[in-house]
């Protein structure tokens, strides 16, 4: 009875450290898979708490949309603004983000970290999985002993080039003029 | 009131901004150039340079090096630099060390010189920070969605090559610019034999024995480069008094990464310190190892 209560003890913390609870986030890496972690969780209040735990209070959410025919569609919410409005497309898809590659900026206490990632999403009523690669551009900031997400900037890839294009690099050492 | 008074002093350094007369920005670097060069003048023109729901997130610090995140909507930042403007001249002097785009979405990363010249006493400040800036395309106009805003530690002062006037292009460039740069030591920083010294406040920075060819070998060897790289991730080495290197902050180096640097001090020979006051003084270098 007393190694069941333990074993089980064991599992409930370990699930608890899944979720992403109880993280030092003392790391880029401990904060950005957090970040795809509570985007995968389905149900709203935990995805709310999730988010509570990562980002600053005023942190946000912009996202750019492209388009083949039409200007791209940008628009930035506060991430509890975001929750409430993707509320509607959590109850019909399971959404993972798998990350692909990534590139950080980094000095003292800001950091940004580029990733490409792949997104799937999965239709509950067909089965179907949609993907879509977006490039993620997070910008963190460190106190308290860890790091905060004070920002999110995604695109999604375009029909005109590789989202690989986005990690390219240029124009080292331009000085305004 | 001392640290108040610093804290109240980077802030406003943090806030300097700019204004542009309404014109069509074409690519995200006109964006970005238009709001760092434009003088401080009219209430709002800094406003109009951001996207709706914009934030400005920045990291200041007192004197002892204690840290602070604000963060401020564009209006609150515009209003800040509106009245930071009352009281100083101020300029700013941005420099892009990496840009990422990828169709209407901009990243660029740069460190900022800030100063401020306060108008009543003449009493010039100045300062470094880095900024990282997003920027969307609207209507074939680039706005800043997020900037990201650190400011110079007192006590962790930007490496010499991520800003303006230290700018080197390689390994073995820094080193030679960085003792060209040292010949006029800076003023101010009193002599203290338990200080970790950055290379510019010293009268003399630390030397590696022999020529810069096999310096530069050994960077290449571990991986290593002087210069803020993609792919790279920051460390730093001090050089004590006796001329020894050892690894004094690897942050968010991996295991490998570590085991690496550890390697890379080991191999070195020992150091001509850094001098200050005539003393050998520690001194520390920030290099970068791959990932």
């Amino acid at each position: 009875m007393t190694k069941s209560l333990s074993i089980l003890i064991v599992m409930v913390l370990c699930c608890r450290v899944g979720d992403g609870f109880g993280q030092t986030y003392s790391s880029i890496d401990d904060i950005v898979q957090a970040y795809y972690k509570a985007v995968s969780i389905g149900e709203k209040e935990s995805r709310m708490a999730a988010y509570e735990d990562i980002f600053i209070p005023s942190g946000t959410i912009t996202s750019v949309k492209t388009s083949a025919t039409k200007p791209s569609s940008v628009k930035t919410l506060s991430w509890g603004d975001l929750i409430r409005e993707t509320a509607p497309f959590y109850s019909d898809f399971e959404i993972n983000l798998i990350e692909n590659e990534r590139e950080v900026d980094y000095y003292l206490d800001i950091a940004t970290a580029h990733t490409l990632v792949n997104q799937r999403s999965l239709q509950k009523s067909t089965g179907k999985t949609y993907s879509q690669f977006l490039w993620i551009d997070f910008d963190l900031v460190y106190f308290d002993d860890r790091w905060y997400i004070s920002a999110i900037n995604w695109i999604d890839q375009s029909s005109r080039q590789p989202i690989q294009n986005a990690l390219l690099t240029d124009t080292l050492w331009h000085q305004s003029e | 009131m001392r640290r108040n008074f610093t804290l109240h002093l980077l802030f406003l350094a943090f806030l300097v901004g700019t204004a542009y007369s309404v014109h069509s920005q074409n690519a995200p670097l006109d964006s970005y150039d238009a709001f760092y060069l434009e003088p401080i003048e009219i209430k709002g023109n800094v406003e109009r340079h951001f996207s709706d729901g914009a934030r400005i997130s920045t990291m200041i610090y007192d004197s002892t090096g204690n840290s602070q995140n604000i963060t401020l909507t564009a209006k609150e930042y515009d209003e800040q630099l509106f009245m930071a403007n009352a009281d100083f001249i101020v300029t700013r002097t941005p420099e892009v060390l990496i840009y990422r785009a990828y169709e209407d979405l901009a990243s660029v990363y740069s460190s900022v010189k800030i100063e401020l010249v306060d108008r009543e006493s003449g009493e010039a400040y100045s300062t470094y920070s880095v900024q990282s800036m997003k920027l969307v395309r609207k209507f074939d106009d680039w706005y800043i969605t997020h900037l990201n805003i650190q400011n110079e530690s007192p006590i962790d002062p930007l490496p010499a090559h991520l800003v303006q006037d230290k700018a080197a292009i390689s390994a073995s460039a820094a080193v030679e610019k960085e003792n060209n740069d040292l010949a006029t030591p800076k003023e101010g920083i009193p002599y203290d034999s338990a200080k970790v010294y950055h290379v510019r406040d010293v009268d003399e920075p630390p030397v590696y024995p022999g020529d810069v060819a096999s310096y530069k070998n050994m960077l290449d060897q571990f991986q290593v480069t002087t210069i803020a790289t993609p792919g790279y991730t920051p460390f730093i080495i001090t050089i004590g008094e006796d001329g020894l290197a050892s690894l004094s902050y690897v942050h968010d180096l991996s295991g490998f990464q570590i085991s690496r640097a550890e390697s890379f001090v080991r191999s070195m020979l020992i150091w001509y310190p850094g001098i200050k006051d005539a003393a050998s003084v520690k001194c520390k270098i920030i290099l970068y190892i791959h990932d």
